[in-house]
């Protein structure tokens, strides 16, 4: 007996019916490719995302805790964490948030001090270690590295670049925290604690951490840790989103938490004993700047007096100086006076002695013209007198000297011949005698006697000589005559002379008296001369002096005005002082309040579900996985089906080989392992296939499409052989399930009934003929292909589904896009109408405010702003999970829908805020649970807590925001809201112009940050790209469904009608109407269930949408009709490409070979 | 009368892999307008062949068919599908009528591509089933599905009807009236029939016989006694 089919021939058997019917082995091995791909893909993208993130994490060696103290950490509390059990190791740590200006923005930093040095000494308490990209690490307390903060800051930090901190609080100055404000970036880091674009919450600026930069810890100058990073022990290994690493975490937590409480109570004491200390330090501090102050003010006091006492000693010495001024000069001027006077009695006298000299000359002129006419005469008469003597004198001299004297004229006579020259001597001299004319002719005798001495007789000379003898007397009386007239003219001359001399003596005493007064006249100018030389020096010296008074006086109002100066100073100085030492005692005396307020400090132990993105990540990939466990058993079940239909078809067509082969006393379970071979081997080929493309592409292009919201490492994406073998088991299991129930009927049968070709499927009415007013319009090919859908309608079913499945992909695909497309449209197109949000600081000074509001109010370019108060919450969803949330509050609600437009989602209805005081956002009521008139509890960043009730709910696509108004705000937190933050609409808001208005706000003191919607609005769409992947995967993946379903039903229904086609090729149909007999049926189950898809599309897409969205975001829940247009037309579109190739396919039937197979 | 149709060394070789197998090897005959004409032969003698070639279901390797003067051995594949459409009408052993068309509709699947048709309920009523117009194949016997199938092929007024064992599958009375209806076809609409069969018993009634044998015609004659098929007992 046989028992089995050889081997040999099996093999051969089976290899041969592969290579006969590769399309139908194509059809399964494509149709288990895609379905097991997608599903082996879509399956491990959820654990590779997470499997990414662990290796992450272990490779940078994530802490497990974060702690926070609200007193920090002191040196004997890292003992303790030590000392505790299953914790591995303990990073301290300093940080602290500061603001960082870039390009005009205030950007709130944290800076994380770390122990760089920990890195090269692979020490084992290292933690959170940074991955470098660029530069080094820092190496001195003032230099730093950041993160890649491009898209963070919009600002590109080059290496070398220097950074300044500023605090954000106003009444600390960050140099008391840190060494230096100043940094230089040494290096681009990312680090595994920031996993998203998260960077946490913050109780300065915008109250958003933007961007980390990490120093050295030594910068920090607190002598406590700020935080405290922890490993836990026996978590090695263990994911960190899985429950067990969840679950050892969570006991460690809660042993934290109670040494937390230990440690505080100890804390506590210590911060108290500190406090104490520094309070008696600043109320000694006080004392001694009281004192001092005391001191300071006396001396001041003491010099003021002073300069008092001096200044008025000056005023009296002025006026001291002013009266002797006044003396002086009433002195000088009598004594002027009195010169005056005496001048002018001198010029009196002068005047009298000058009338009496005018009289005396006015006697003197007479008696002087009398005397001179007397003198005169007398003169005359002299004169005459004078002139007769001197005639005749001449002319007794003339003949005196002529007349010789006896003695000579005797010698001469005696002897004339004795001296003949004197004889001739004497004789010129008689000669010259005897012509003067004066009657002496004897000389001329006595002359011409001489002339001949010869002829002389001395008697003559006798007679001559008594005649000169005669002569000689005559002229002696003559002489004696004359002397007696000159005697007498000489008296005469006497006594004139004597009239003259009396007249001169007049004159000259009058010349005396004369001169006596010019003299008088002199001195009395010289006196007028030196009496206004005098004046003029008075007027001087007055002046002078009057100078030096006013000088003086001057000097003295200056001494008072300075004085005066001194004592405002002096006033100014105590006040600031004053000022001072209260402010001082204000401090001392709020930190006695906070001392004596001291509340035990609090631990917050953070595990990473705390860490910002962490906990993101893991839903994000748990969605995946969500979306993963939908998707592919919809591919899972579309394959099987199109097993099922390809294999019956198989199995039909082998019907003849089953019965000879049952015939021959094969077994049935023998005869069946051909086809289960068969199915599988096509279905562990598509496996493979399947599982070696999907389990690489899909996580890669799912991770990278989170990769723009996360920053991690590249993709781990190992071959999961679970997975694999999951998905390969469960398409084989549900081939060869299929096969089974094709073949069971099969080889059931008697092998006779086998061998005889199964009688063809009867033809029956459909229920549609029976409509006969409907069934006769239709044209005879309608009626044909009508009757064949109802003829097969397992495969009409089939085909129905496997398409509905397309385009229902393709619809949630395209709703996907939609959807998120709808945050953005509807979040900014519908909800949010400003344009700019401005945040200022919280203390605004007056000059601040009017610079800031004269730009957001006044601006051209604005054309309304409301004031708003904008602050961060945390609330805890009915999940347990934590969600941030936004408190809002307009500061005057009424304009509130101006800005923001509340309304419900469904139905539009618009919210009033003014009227519902409280309005919560519709994701965050979900998470919470909650409708209008319910409670939800928030907690703020110091984990205070309130309860506010939830006036309505509206529709809100990107976080989640709770609006109040004021009046609400006030009544919750009992306090009034001050408005942090501006919002702005702008008039034609062009790029231009609303980039110079937000360069000009970001340039006033009190603006920390501006941020214009169309920017928020791009990072939205850069988020929501990362989704537009997925659905771009789904839709690829759809269409090649689509393809593979319709292409593999389109070939079983063309096999199996093979005869039907051959006969109406046989009866002379043109190609084009062969294929069209059959497209109209494969063209009627594509509308059909194109139809169905787009039902079920809308469910899919609800699913999708609902589990693919994250937290802060919701999706749009509608699908526009385009969308509809868009899946119906691709799958209408993958129809007829099917169409196409079915079209050369039945082109190619061959007529004969059909035909003739029956026989 | 000239030949209306003519082989003329006719040759079809099929290539299965490395065997070459010769179908028709040489065929040559020639049959005129309106005779009835019976091929017979055994199994594989290649009767079935030249039939699908003379009805442009298959083409020759070489040689010339002549049908009415034209040559269907030089047609393209769509002249091809024109000369079956119009020219042709096919009677096969196992009816392949469409199961999921009633009668009248399996008639009309003919005659809506075909310029001037016979009504479908004539031509059936012709045939003998006026009263199952509306019947599927299913719904019907054997002789019946036959009459179906010839009313479908003479619904197109063919030029040519070739019958491949038209009662093959029919019980002895049955194919009888089917090969009676042929005849009558033939002897009242002047269609010229060919059938071919491997059942000898049928030469009596046809005008012309071709006896093939090994992909050859082993021999032609004209059936100068033509014996009505009533007569014709097997």
């Amino acid at each position: 007996m046989v028992k089995r089919m050889r081997a040999g021939v099996f093999a051969k058997d089976l290899l041969r019916e592969i290579a006969k019917s590769k399309n139908r082995f194509l059809s399964i091995f494509l149709i288990v490719a895609i379905g097991v791909g997608f599903f082996a893909g879509l399956t491990a993208s959820g654990p590779d995302m997470k499997l990414t993130a662990d290796t992450y994490f272990a490779r940078q060696r994530l802490s497990d805790f974060r702690l926070l103290s609200t007193m920090g950490f002191t040196d004997e509390d890292l003992q303790a964490l030590r000392d505790t059990e299953g914790v591995r190791a303990v990073l301290p740590g300093h940080w602290v948030d500061t603001v960082l200006e870039t390009g005009g923005d205030s950007e709130v930093v944290k800076a994380m001090g770390y122990d760089f040095d920990r890195l090269e000494k692979e020490d084992s308490d290292r933690m959170n270690l940074p991955v470098l990209l660029e530069g080094r690490f820092p190496q001195s307390p003032d230099e730093c590295v950041v993160e890649a903060a491009e898209e963070i800051f919009g600002v590109s930090f080059q290496l070398g670049d220097s950074i300044t901190l500023t605090n954000g609080k106003p009444d600390t100055d960050l140099t008391d925290i840190l060494r230096t404000d100043r940094f230089t970036i040494v290096g681009i880091v990312q680090s595994p604690l920031y996993i998203s674009i998260g960077r946490g919450t913050s109780t300065i600026g915008s109250g958003k951490v933007n961007a980390f930069i990490m120093i050295p810890n030594e910068t920090f100058l607190e002598d406590y840790y700020t935080e405290v990073y922890l490993l836990a022990d026996g978590v090695e290994g263990l994911s960190s989103y899985s429950q067990e690493y969840q679950n050892r975490i969570d006991q460690l937590a809660s042993r934290l938490e109670r040494l937390g409480e230990e440690r505080a109570t100890i804390r506590l004491e210590q911060v108290r004993t500190e406090a104490a200390e520094k309070i008696a330090d600043a109320q000694n501090a006080l004392d001694e700047g009281i004192r001092t102050q005391q001191e300071g003010l006396d001396k001041g006091r003491q010099e003021l007096d002073d300069a008092r006492g001096q200044l008025s000693q000056g005023e009296r010495d002025l006026a001291e100086a002013t009266q002797t001024y006044y003396d002086s000069i009433a002195d000088a001027q009598k004594q002027l006076d009195d010169a005056r006077q005496e001048l002018n009695d001198g010029e009196k006298s002068y005047e009298s002695g000058l009338r009496a000299y005018e009289r005396g000359q006015d006697a003197y002129d007479r008696a002087l013209e009398e005397g001179l006419a007397q003198i005169q005469s007398a003169q005359k008469v002299l004169d005459e007198t004078q002139a007769q003597l001197t005639q005749g004198q001449a002319q007794y001299d003339q003949v005196r000297a002529l007349v010789p004297d006896e003695g000579s004229a005797a010698f001469v006579l005696n002897d004339p011949a004795a001296d003949p020259g004197q004889t001739a001597r004497l004789a010129a001299q008689l000669s010259a005698l005897a012509q003067s004319g004066a009657g002496q002719d004897w000389a001329g005798d006595l002359a011409d006697y001489l002339s001949d001495p010869a002829a002389m007789t001395p008697q003559q000379s006798a007679y001559h000589l008594a005649v000169v003898r005669q002569v000689n007397q005559e002229m002696d009386a003559q002489g004696r005559q004359l002397q007696e007239g000159w005697a007498q003219l000489n008296e005469g001359k006497e006594q004139l002379e004597e009239g003259r001399r009396r007249l001169a003596e007049a004159g000259r005493q009058l010349d005396e008296a004369a001169d006596q007064l010019r003299e008088a006249r002199e001195t009395l100018d010289e006196g007028w001369t030196q009496l206004a030389e005098k004046e003029r020096e008075f007027l001087d010296k007055k002046e002078e002096g009057w100078q030096e008074l006013v000088k003086a006086g001057q000097e003295i109002s200056d001494g008072r005005r300075e004085l005066a100066d001194g004592e405002k100073e002096w006033e100014e100085g105590k006040a600031q002082s004053d000022q001072e030492i209260a402010d001082a005692r204000e401090k001392l005396d709020k930190a006695k309040k906070d001392l004596a307020a001291l509340k035990t400090p609090e631990w917050y132990v953070l595990d990473r579900t705390d860490y910002p993105g962490h906990a993101d990540f893991g839903s994000d990939a748990d969605r995946i996985s969500a979306i993963a466990r939908v998707f592919p058993l919809f591919f899972l079940l579309v394959a099987a089906l199109v097993c099922l239909t390809t294999m019956t078809r198989m199995v039909e067509e082998q019907r003849v080989q089953i019965g000879t082969l049952k015939a021959l006393g094969y077994r049935s379970g023998v005869i069946g392992a051909k086809f289960l071979i068969y199915a599988l081997a096509a279905t562990v080929a598509g496996s493979l296939a399947g599982l070696l493309v999907g389990m690489r592409l899909f996580p890669t292009i799912i991770y990278n499409a989170y990769g723009i919201l996360y920053t991690m490492i590249p993709v781990q994406a190992p071959f999961r052989a679970g997975v694999a073998a999951l998905s390969t088991l469960a398409a084989a299991a549900t081939v060869l399930a299929t096969v089974l129930l094709c073949c069971r009927r099969e080889l059931a049968e008697q092998p006779a009934l086998l061998m005889r070709p199964k009688a063809p499927k009867a033809g029956k009415r459909v229920l549609l003929e029976r409509i006969g007013f409907l069934w006769n319009r239709l044209s005879f090919s309608y009626k044909v292909t009508f009757r064949n859908l109802f003829r097969y309608k397992k495969r009409m079913l089939m085909t129905v589904v496997g398409i509905a499945g397309c385009s229902a992909l393709m619809l949630t695909g395209f709703g996907l896009y939609d959807a998120i497309r709808d945050i953005v449209g509807i979040q900014f197109g519908q909800l949010y109408h400003y344009d700019l949000t401005t945040v200022l600081e919280q203390d605004l000074s007056d000059s601040q405010r009017r610079e800031a509001e004269s730009l957001l109010f006044s601006h051209p370019q604005v054309e309304n702003s409301l004031y708003v108060r904008q602050e961060s919450f945390q609330f805890k969803g009915a999940g347990g999970k934590t969600y941030d949330l936004y408190l809002f509050v307009p500061e005057n609600p009424r304009q509130m829908e101006d800005f923001v437009t509340l309304r419900t989602r469904k139905g539009h209805e618009s919210l009033s805020l003014e009227k519902e005081e409280v309005i919560l956002t519709e994701k965050a009521a979900r998470f919470l649970n909650v409708g209008p008139g319910e409670q939800i509890t928030i907690t703020d960043a110091d984990h205070r807590s309130y309860t506010v009730t939830v006036g309505a709910v509206a529709e809100q696509y990107t976080g989640h925001y709770l609006y109040m108004t004021p009046r609400a705000y006030e009544e919750y937190f009992h306090q009034p809201a001050s408005f942090n933050m501006v919002q702005s609409i702008l008039r034609a808001p062009g790029i231009g112009e609303q980039e110079e208005l937000s360069r000009r706000l970001t340039a006033c003191d009190g603006v920390l940050a501006v941020s214009d919607t169309m920017t928020i609005k791009s990072q939205f769409d850069d988020m929501i790209h990362s989704m537009t992947y997925v659905m771009l995967v789904l839709i690829v993946s759809a269409g090649a469904l689509a393809f593979v379903v319709l292409y593999n039903l389109s070939n079983i229904n063309a096999n199996e009608r093979i005869r039907e086609i051959a006969t109406i090729k046989v009866l002379g149909f043109y190609d084009r109407e062969v294929s069209a007999y059959l497209y109209r049926e494969n063209i009627f189950l594509t509308l059909l269930g194109t139809l169905a898809g787009l039902i079920l599309g809308v469910f899919l897409h609800h699913y999708v949408v609902v589990t693919a969205e994250t937290d802060i975001v919701m999706f749009g829940r509608t699908i526009r009709w385009m969308s509809y247009v868009f899946s119906g037309a691709l799958t209408l579109i993958f129809s007829l490409l099917v169409n196409g190739v079915m079209h050369f396919k039945l082109k190619k039937v061959s007529m004969v070979e059909s035909l003739k197979s029956i026989e | 009368m000239s030949a209306f149709v003519e082989l003329k060394n006719v040759k079809k070789e099929y290539r299965m892999g490395e065997v070459t197998i010769t179908a028709a090897d040489g065929v040559n005959f020639e049959i005129k307008k309106g005779e009835f004409c019976v091929i017979v032969g055994p199994s594989g003698a290649g009767k079935t062949t030249v039939l699908n070639i003379l009805g442009g279901m298959d083409s020759c390797t070489s040689g010339d068919v002549l049908v009415d003067g034209q040559n269907i051995s030089r047609l393209s594949p769509k002249e091809l599908i024109g000369y079956r459409r119009f020219d042709i009408g096919f009677v096969f052993q196992f009816y392949n009528l469409v199961q999921n068309l009633t009668a009248k509709e399996n008639v009309e699947l003919a005659s809506q591509i075909c310029p001037n048709p016979v009504d479908a309920a004539q031509i059936l009523t012709e045939v003998g089933l006026g009263g199952r117009l509306n019947n599927f194949p299913a719904q019907l016997s054997g002789g019946e599905q036959q009459r179906v199938a010839i009313a479908r092929a003479l619904a197109k007024r063919p030029k040519l009807l070739l019958c491949d064992e038209p009662t093959g599958a029919l019980d002895y009375l049955t194919g009888k009236s089917i090969l009676k209806l042929l005849q009558d076809t033939c002897r009242k609409g002047g269609t010229t029939v060919i059938i071919i069969t491997h059942n000898s018993a049928l030469t009596p009634m046809a005008d012309r016989i071709i006896r093939m044998k090994n992909a050859r015609v082993e021999r032609m004659e004209k059936n100068p006694h033509i014996v009505p098929v009533e007569a014709i007992e097997w």
